[in-house]
């Protein structure tokens, strides 16, 4: 089914918040059967431009015109009225309600006036399967993963036959697999005449999938270029605005320190909520990686070794020591830091300045009553944040002001701040841009030059290559496969963790 | 499925607590005991029908004890300057006049951007305040009220000794629109979808503003019926008693009922068989012999519990699921 081609353009817009302009000028035109994407570093104003073209936002100047005939939309109800669709990074689900209702919310199928939930349920299947996938439309959402909450948001934008999809760093949370999958859905749309936005720092996916890059940097439009004449080198250099140096110094630990007979993280036999038998250990001056599917149990067993949920049996041993722990507070106490994989929730007070969260973590390990030295943490942070590259205005903005990837960093500065020398680091440089995933790397690995144990939860298998020294895949609950540096390969990390072949390690 | 089983544990602790009353004393199980049940129950259930709504938005309306007091003076002002009024009418009245008190917490609510628990302890206050106001600090009396009036609770179906009163009739009445209202329209839904993430809901269209004021002004709507059903009652308003603690007693029944107190799941039949529970309670106390003045203590206990018993139950359903 061909639809009848619908573009709209941003010409230029500019937006600001508080006073502050986060957007300036911005000129975008999204075409039916094409893919555009808007790229740049955290805080360029992508994720803003494209909540305009949505509605979520309004320009403080400038105009959005749909079919080149100038339209204000009020907000996100008069956008999804005039079929844009707008997919978010983190899936916007309404948990307790089932799967149908959760693709239908706000246009239910009706009969008499009344909810056809019969329809409902049936046109969902149909949705789902026309999406490729199986799903139960009675399904309660709040058990699903990411990934299939995401889905359902596709479905739902399909049964309201959005012409323009936009889709805003919806593959940050996604493994490579659920990203192609994700990919297949985006040509098949551009193939039936949809316009596509395509928001995303990962170049990789955005060479993949764009037909046409914007690269956006400080809020403003920097170039429009064609996938086909333009290189990632390029892309990279106009988003940071200077050449990147190649990643050599990423070398890594030489062998004399890996055979430091020193254990930093050891672990035997140990089970618990979502993950069991596992036996593994880091030695201190060790980036060790942790690769697998999501939901593999890597976050689970992160959060386990952390004291969140309870160990059901086995023993954890940190720098030689038998840790008994039973709540956050023991494994800090242990010695263990955590930077949990949902920053919003697990790793921030949003609503508190940046100079509060940064020093948060390591004032938690002062014992006793201590007088809060805010001059002495702010000047420690300050070196942190400035490695990090952050964009913040003061110590007293509040964290739910900085972008996405701002507040990655602010979480990372809080427990680099701690010095520990057991890193526990769930998806580190998720939602981190370009530039700044290099200085969190290197901060990474320095850590370990210093002598600390790190355990680095990932699915971004390019990182996990560059930085880990060795690798444990992680399937169903279980460790699979362990590799060193020199045999790992993507294709092997890759067959480990989908079981699709045995893998002898 | 799951709505079911939440349900029946509901319905579960209803025949238990009636079990237990009646092994200590047999007297329960007597048609007075039912009478009263059913006598209880309008006022609170229909109430708790509006309550419901609200807290499943997320929100909650402390302020009902407050316009049940306000409108059952009100009622009783209408019939003192108008003793032929129709009792529809009066009904009618009771339950707009308390929606334009619900409106006000609803319209500081949404469009205020208000927390619900502030605005409405304020005019839980405010209300009081104007109910003084308007009744001048002099209560309305039986005499002040027709006996047609007065009389509903002692008429309706009589079987046997048990009597199906009249304001029975319109907890079914409510009862069945609101759950038709939310079961089966858009705008009941979108309160379910309000409740479960409100940005979401805002983001896939939904008037999330107008979704806050309408719950607010449903809420009032049901309390100003209430507040004419406690008139005709006890045939007398006391200015400052009326309505007291009422709240409590309809935001028990709610959470008692299996409705998640912090919103997104919940049902009309859940909201009924908690406010059930409460009227067996409440005989169960007076035929035991056990002080009224320990009540209100149950009550807040009830709730704690309630809330405690869900989240318990959550618990073990998200360890079955990993």
């Amino acid at each position: 089914m061909v639809k009848e081609g619908t573009c709209i353009e941003a010409r230029n817009v500019s937006v600001s918040f508080d006073g502050v302009r986060v957007l300036s000028d911005a000129c975008v035109k999204l075409e039916p059967g094409r893919v555009h994407a808007l790229t740049g570093e955290n805080g360029a104003g992508k994720s803003t431009l494209a909540k305009c073209l949505a509605g979520v936002y309004q320009p403080s100047s400038g105009i959005i015109l749909l079919d080149n005939a100038e339209i204000g939309f009020q907000g996100p109800k008069e956008a999804i009225g005039k079929g844009i669709a707008l997919i978010h990074q983190e899936p916007l689900s309404f948990r307790e309600l089932s799967v149908a209702e959760n693709v239908f919310a706000g246009h239910l199928p009706k009969k008499l006036g009344l909810v056809d939930w019969k329809a409902a349920s049936q046109q969902t299947t149909a949705l789902m399967n026309q999406l490729g996938i199986s799903l139960d439309p009675s399904l309660p959402v709040a058990g699903l993963s990411v990934a299939q909450q995401q889905m359902v948001e596709l479905a739902s934008a399909l049964s309201r036959n959005a012409k323009v999809w936009i889709f805003d760093e919806t593959t940050a949370p996604l493994t490579p697999i659920e990203t192609q999958e994700l990919f297949k859905v985006i040509r098949t749309l551009k193939s039936q005449g949809c316009a596509i936005g395509f928001v995303s720092h990962h170049l990789d996916e955005v060479f993949e999938i764009a037909d046409e890059i914007s690269i956006l940097r400080d809020g403003r439009l920097i170039a429009t270029k064609p996938t086909n004449d333009t290189t990632q080198k390029e892309v990279i250099s106009l988003m940071v605005g200077r050449e990147l140096l190649e990643e050599d110094f990423l070398s890594h630990s030489d062998s004399t320190q890996v055979s430091k007979p020193a254990s930093g993280i050891s672990v035997s036999e140990l089970s618990g909520m979502g993950y069991k038998n596992i036996n593994f250990e880091v030695k201190y001056g060790e980036v060790v990686g942790f690769v697998g599917l999501v939901g593999a149990g890597r976050s689970e067993l992160a959060k386990g070794l952390f004291g969140l949920t309870p160990v059901k049996q086995g023993k954890i041993s940190v720098g030689g020591q038998l840790a008994k722990i039973s709540c956050p507070q023991d494994a800090m106490k242990a010695g263990l830091a955590l930077i949990p994989e949902d920053r919003q929730h697990d790793g921030l007070m949003v609503d508190q300045s940046v100079g509060a969260n940064a020093s948060l973590a390591s004032l938690a390990l002062k014992s006793g009553i201590a007088v809060v030295n805010d001059q002495k943490s702010e000047k420690v942070a300050l070196t942190i944040f400035q490695t990090l590259q952050l964009k913040f205005r003061s110590w007293r903005q509040p964290v739910r002001e900085l972008s996405g990837g701002n507040q990655q960093k602010v979480v990372l500065a809080k427990w680099l701040l701690t010095q520990s020398k057991h890193l526990i680091l769930d998806e580190p440089t998720r939602g981190v841009d370009v530039g700044a995933k290099h200085e969190v790397h290197k901060l990474i690995r320095s850590q370990a030059n210093h002598g600390a144990a790190v355990m680095m939860i990932t699915s971004d298998l390019p990182e996990a290559l560059t930085l880990a020294d060795r690798f444990y895949v992680m399937r169903k609950g279980e460790i699979v496969a362990e590799f060193s540096a020199t045999e790992a390969t993507q294709e092997k990390i890759l067959s480990a963790a989908s079981g699709h072949k045995e893998v002898s390690s | 499925m799951n709505g079911v089983r939440r349900e029946l544990i509901s319905a579960s602790l209803i025949v238990i607590l009636c079990l237990f009353a009646w092994i200590r004393e047999p007297r329960f199980f007597e048609p007075q005991s039912l009478n009263s049940i059913l006598l209880y129950l309008p006022m609170v259930a229909i109430a708790a029908v509006g309550q419901l709504p609200v807290i499943l938005t997320g929100g909650i309306d402390i302020s009902v004890g407050s316009i049940l007091g306000f409108t059952g003076i009100a009622v009783g002002l209408m019939f003192q300057s108008n003793s032929h009024l129709p009792i529809v009418a009066a009904f009618l009245f009771s339950g707009l006049a308390g929606g334009l008190l619900g409106a006000v917490n609803g319209a500081l609510v949404s469009w205020g951007r208000l927390p619900a628990i502030v605005v409405t302890i304020g005019t839980l206050s405010a209300f009081r305040g104007l109910t003084f106001l308007l009744s001048r600090g002099n209560q309305v009396d039986s005499t002040m009220l027709p006996s047609s009036f007065t009389n509903l609770v002692q008429q309706g179906i009589h079987i046997g000794s048990v009597t199906l009163n009249e304001p029975l009739l319109l907890v079914f009445l409510f009862a069945f629109v609101a759950s038709i209202g939310l079961g089966y329209t858009q705008f009941g839904r979108n309160v379910y979808s309000v409740g479960n993430n409100i940005k979401a809901a805002y983001l896939r269209g939904i008037s999330t503003q107008w979704i806050l004021f309408s719950v607010y002004a449903f809420s009032g709507f049901t309390a100003g019926v209430s507040g004419a059903i406690y008139a005709s009652r006890f045939g007398f308003v006391n200015p400052e008693s009326a309505g007291k603690s009422f709240e409590l007693t309809v935001i028990a029944a709610v959470a008692i009922g299996g409705v998640k107190i912090t919103g997104g799941y919940g049902s009309v039949l859940g909201a009924l068989l908690g406010c059930l529970f409460l009227a067996c309670l409440n005989v169960a106390l007076s035929v035991l012999g056990i002080n009224a003045n320990w009540q209100l203590m149950v009550y807040g206990l009830l709730i704690i519990l309630a809330v405690l018993l869900d989240s318990l139950l959550r618990m073990t359903k998200r360890k079955a699921a990993v």
